[in-house]
């Protein structure tokens, strides 16, 4: 069965970061597998009805956080480590984090607040 | 005599061909996509749009049996079927209007009820690339491969005993100029039905390059439709093409006297049965839509696809600027349009508009 992202224009997230985090998703379900191979960012785009440099962005992200990788006839795949532990992304995950936090409580977001805002997200996920 | 019937016949059953496809065209549409108007798959049963499809029916009815009906008695008081392009012509246009007229109706209703109101408007879209139906699609071109290779065989085989000078034609009209025999003006009607093999194949490429717009509420379910559909269509076109073929051989046997010159009359009469093939093949399609969408069982979110209309000019004209695709499918009709937004058919139309003027005023000037 095809694998189908679905994003919405009419929200305030970027659509690059709906394509990332849609496939994101898909591997996180186990619907992407390890060395699937994507649509170019150009047929996505067409796909899509909506800008080629869009997707672009949203691959290239990907790549740079290890989910797809690109061999030398620019096809995109799934990598074989996306799904498993990455001691190189647990690492950035965590900088990401600290940041957030900070930024969080410079606003003056309580701890009891944050707790509950990642308890949401981990019973959504 | 013959010829003038013939004529009438055509276009008599040409006309017939554009009013029923018309008729059923509310069927081969996506449920999510009717009259060129993008609404929620769940509206297909509502009363307003139900009234809408009657009196679209009813007005196809109406006005193709007029322009028959006007075509026959004109052909019959002038004794001629001169007036046959004319006729279809003017169908085409009526129909437009039909179509434009149930347009305007339903989105009338549409925001006037507010149909989209508090559905979720997304865009879908396949990630994985789809494992092409290579082998079904070479099989297609079988069919026309072997007509080409039975006339090839034909001109060969006749080739010793034609005349040493022989006419030069273009589709069974009188000979524009006499020449000596040649392999190359034997294989003449081998060219013309290359050519338009070459032509079928640059439309299938396209048509296997062209997007699948996943529908809600199925999703998976709508591009298996669209994937079957696109299949149908390739073949139907490969059976066109093979009368059309057949049509070019029976000329050429008539050339070579192979048959009686009587055939040469009777030589359109192939791509006419062609055209009654492909509107059989799309009919049947249709039978296969409703229960494939399977709307009602698989409606779990208020989701929709989003309102595109805005892009759709006049419901037939797609103009996106920030869709890359060149080929897109018809909102309203059999096959796919162009999206005019885009650059390359921007260039394109340019090109095309400065040949014509060219060719118009090139004389002139």
């Amino acid at each position: 069965m095809a694998f189908i992202i679905e994003i919405d224009d009419s929200l305030e997230t970027p659509l690059y970061a709906q394509i990332k985090l849609s496939v994101i998703s898909g591997i996180k379900t186990g619907k992407l597998k390890p060395g699937d191979v994507l649509l170019s960012s150009r047929d996505l785009a067409k796909s899509l009805g909506i800008n080629y440099h869009t997707v672009n962005k949203a691959y290239d992200l990907l790549v740079q956080e290890g989910f797809l990788i690109r061999d030398k006839k620019k096809r995109t795949f799934v990598n074989k480590w996306a799904s498993g532990d990455d001691s190189r992304f647990l690492k950035r995950w965590e900088d990401l984090e600290k940041s957030l936090i900070e930024e969080a409580k410079a606003r003056g977001v309580t701890s009891v607040r944050i707790l509950d805002i990642v308890r949401e997200a981990l019973g959504n996920s | 005599m013959i010829q003038y019937l013939i004529n009438v016949a055509d276009s008599t059953v040409i006309i017939f061909l554009l009013g029923y496809i018309n008729f059923i065209m509310p069927s081969l549409t996506p449920r999510s996509v009717q009259f060129g108007v993008r609404i929620p798959p769940e509206r297909i049963a509502d009363r307003s749009y139900l009234s809408i499809r009657k009196r679209f029916r009813a007005h196809v009815v109406a006005t193709s049996g007029i322009v028959l009906v006007s075509s026959l008695i004109v052909s019959i008081i002038t004794g001629s079927a001169g007036f046959s392009t004319l006729f279809i012509l003017v169908e085409i246009l009526t129909m437009w209007l039909v179509y434009l007229d149930a347009r305007k109706l339903l989105r009338r209703v549409k925001i006037s009820e507010k149909w989209t109101e508090g559905y979720i408007q997304k865009i879908p879209a396949v990630l994985t690339p789809e494992r092409p139906a290579t082998v079904r699609i070479l099989l297609y071109f079988v069919m026309p491969l072997t007509v080409i290779a039975f006339t090839t065989i034909i001109a060969m085989r006749e080739y010793p005993y034609l005349h040493a000078i022989l006419p030069v034609k273009f589709s069974g009209a009188d000979p524009v100029a006499f020449a000596h025999k040649t392999v190359q003006l034997v294989l003449m009607p081998v060219y013309s039905q290359l050519i338009f093999l070459g032509i079928y194949s640059i439309l299938v490429f396209a048509l296997c390059r062209v997007k699948v717009v996943p529908e809600y509420p199925d999703l998976n379910r709508s591009l298996e439709v669209q994937r079957h559909y696109r299949l149908g269509v390739i073949f139907a076109l490969s059976v066109l093409l093979t009368m059309v073929e057949v049509d070019i051989m029976l000329s050429g046997m008539a050339e070579w006297q192979i048959v009686p010159g009587i055939f040469t009359e009777f030589s359109v009469v192939p791509s006419v049965v062609g055209l009654i093939l492909v509107v059989a093949i799309v009919s049947r399609m249709r039978y296969r839509f409703p229960g494939q969408m399977n709307v009602e069982s698989a409606a779990p979110r208020r989701v929709m696809n989003r309102d595109d209309d805005s892009f759709w000019k006049a419901g037939m004209i797609y103009y996106n600027r920030d869709d890359p695709s060149v080929i897109v499918p018809k909102r309203f009709g059999i096959g796919y349009t162009v999206n005019y937004g885009n650059p390359f058919i921007k260039i394109a139309i340019l090109i095309l508009m400065a040949s014509l003027a060219w060719l118009v005023l090139g004389p002139v000037v």
